[in-house]
């Protein structure tokens, strides 16, 4: 900070000549005279000094009995006073500001955070939709609008915040990870009962709404009603006067056993790199994207990658500019086959993500066990897992058949 | 009897730079030295510096040693520091 507010006010390197510098400094102290960067050279004694400084401190070097020399002139009003023929270059200068500020008033960026079932290709065609892009004026773009409208056209986002940050859009937002079929469940408004959606032993049971027909430790089978949609009214003499109809909602979980099987080809494609490269340099300047690179030759494949930067001065502060490399390897593309270690690796690594799926939805995992066994041309994956989770299924309410309805009838 | 009252305060936990104003002296890796409650500056070399406190004088010595500011309640050296001595 200090350097900021000498470099501000301008500053001088001094050369103090003669004997004991020291009894001068000590002074200058007394009199709260600023003198930074004191070194002792064979040459003799430098230091730094403010304008104000060296005024004040004429009187002090003749009692010190020293001489002092400028040696050179620092700082904006110096520079400012030795520039000041060169009007073009201040011009140019000025503009080069005035750019920058008015650039500040885009959007150059944007980025979205938390999204994974919307790629950021699909954001940014939507909000292309909604006239958002790169080049738009900051002071047009409601971010509340915004929020609104991503919520209202992406049921699945649960929660979305957009703010304008420097020059950068940042949109983050929450996806409902759940299945489609669950969120929908919650939306019914038509009596319903759940039943069991695989077999398991119940082992956590949160009823909400409707008449629990299981306890935990329970064993149930897939398909048995697990909450009734009803809730019966009873009088004073606790009988049951009539049933009213509802929704029933509970969480149910359940401890669960499953097989897990699934099958791929253990032939695959495989590169074999040639060691020819090809590079280039991509440029964008607003909208529009350059490339210079060497075309390819004919009936080759290459693998291409880009690496891009944007150009920015501060984090926040985006500019319209991108530049990069591109790297283009050749290869020769074969087929071959796993050898029991990979297909192994690739099972696993395939079953892992399984796993991972599953525990997305909110499923624990209590154990699990897997197996790769290649058969010929194809590997199989056998696992078995043991989850707790939730099992509860909506399911409508069947209408009371005409036989029950007659035999309550008869009684 | 201001010496027994400051021992006194001293001993209370308030601080001796404080209640006797004593030399505070803080290196910052070995070549960066910040030295508080100094009085004056006594000699300033290339290879020395000396400096007189209340009660004592420090001198530090090292290789292109320079004063990056001083002020009247602290001063920074800075350079190769080899050693420092009270005396």
């Amino acid at each position: 900070m200090r350097w900021l507010i000498h470099m501000w006010q301008g500053y001088l390197w001094v050369q103090v000549f003669g004997e004991a510098p020291e009894r001068f400094f000590n002074l200058c102290r007394m009199q709260e005279i600023e003198l930074w960067n004191l070194r002792r050279g064979e040459e003799g004694c430098f230091c730094c000094m403010t304008v104000e400084g060296l005024k004040r401190s004429k009187y002090l070097l003749r009692k010190a009995g020293l001489r002092l020399r400028i040696c050179r002139k620092a700082g904006l009003p110096f520079f400012l006073y030795r520039n000041r023929k060169r009007k073009l270059s201040a011009f140019a200068l000025l503009l080069f500001a005035g750019l920058l500020a008015g650039m500040t008033l885009f959007i150059w960026d944007i980025s979205f955070e938390g999204n994974h079932r919307y790629t950021d290709e699909m954001l940014l065609d939507y909000l292309r939709e909604q006239k958002i892009d790169f080049g738009k004026i900051k002071y047009r773009i409601s971010c509340e609008e915004l929020e609104e409208r991503l919520r209202l056209d992406f049921p699945d986002i649960t929660w979305v915040s957009a703010r304008v940050e420097g020059t950068r859009l940042v949109v983050q937002l929450r996806e409902n990870r759940l299945l489609g079929e669950k969120a929908e469940e919650k939306e019914r408004e038509l009596p319903c009962d759940l039943v069991a959606e695989k077999a398991g032993v119940i082992v956590k049971m949160q009823v909400r709404s409707g008449l629990p027909k299981v306890k935990v430790g329970e064993t149930v089978e897939e398909g048995q009603l697990l909450v009734e949609g009803r809730v019966p009214i009873v009088n004073d003499a606790k009988e049951e006067v009539r049933e009213q109809e509802v929704v029933a909602d509970a969480e149910i979980f359940a401890r669960c056993e499953s097989q897990y099987e699934e099958s791929f080809s253990l032939l695959h494609e495989e590169r074999s790199w040639t060691g020819r490269e090809r590079r280039g340099i991509y440029l964008r300047l607003f909208r529009k994207a350059f490339v210079w690179m060497l075309p390819k030759p004919q009936n080759s494949d290459w693998e291409v990658t880009t690496q891009l930067q944007s150009l920015c001065i501060w984090e926040r502060f985006v500019l319209p500019v991108s530049f990069g490399t591109i790297r283009a390897r050749e290869y020769i593309p074969y087929e071959t086959w796993y050898s029991e270690e990979e297909a192994e690796a690739v099972g696993r690594e395939k079953f892992s993500e399984f796993l991972s799926k599953f525990t997305q939805k909110g499923v624990q995992i209590l154990e699990n066990d897997v197996k790769v066994v290649s058969n010929g041309s194809e590997g199989t994956i056998l696992g078995r897992l043991s989850t707790v989770e939730q099992i509860a299924l909506a399911k409508e309410r069947q209408e009371p058949s005409a036989e029950e309805t007659e035999e309550d009838g008869g009684e | 009897m201001f010496r027994k009252m400051a021992e006194f305060l001293a001993s209370c936990g308030v601080p001796k730079d404080v209640v006797l104003g004593e030399l505070l002296v803080s290196f910052v890796g070995r070549h960066c030295l910040v030295i508080e409650n100094y009085r004056t500056l006594l000699l300033c070399e290339e290879n020395e510096i000396r400096v007189q406190a209340k009660n004592c004088r420090l001198i530090v010595r090292g290789k292109r040693l320079g004063i990056v500011y001083y002020d009247k309640e602290q001063m920074k050296i800075c350079g190769a520091i080899q050693s420092t001595e009270f005396e």
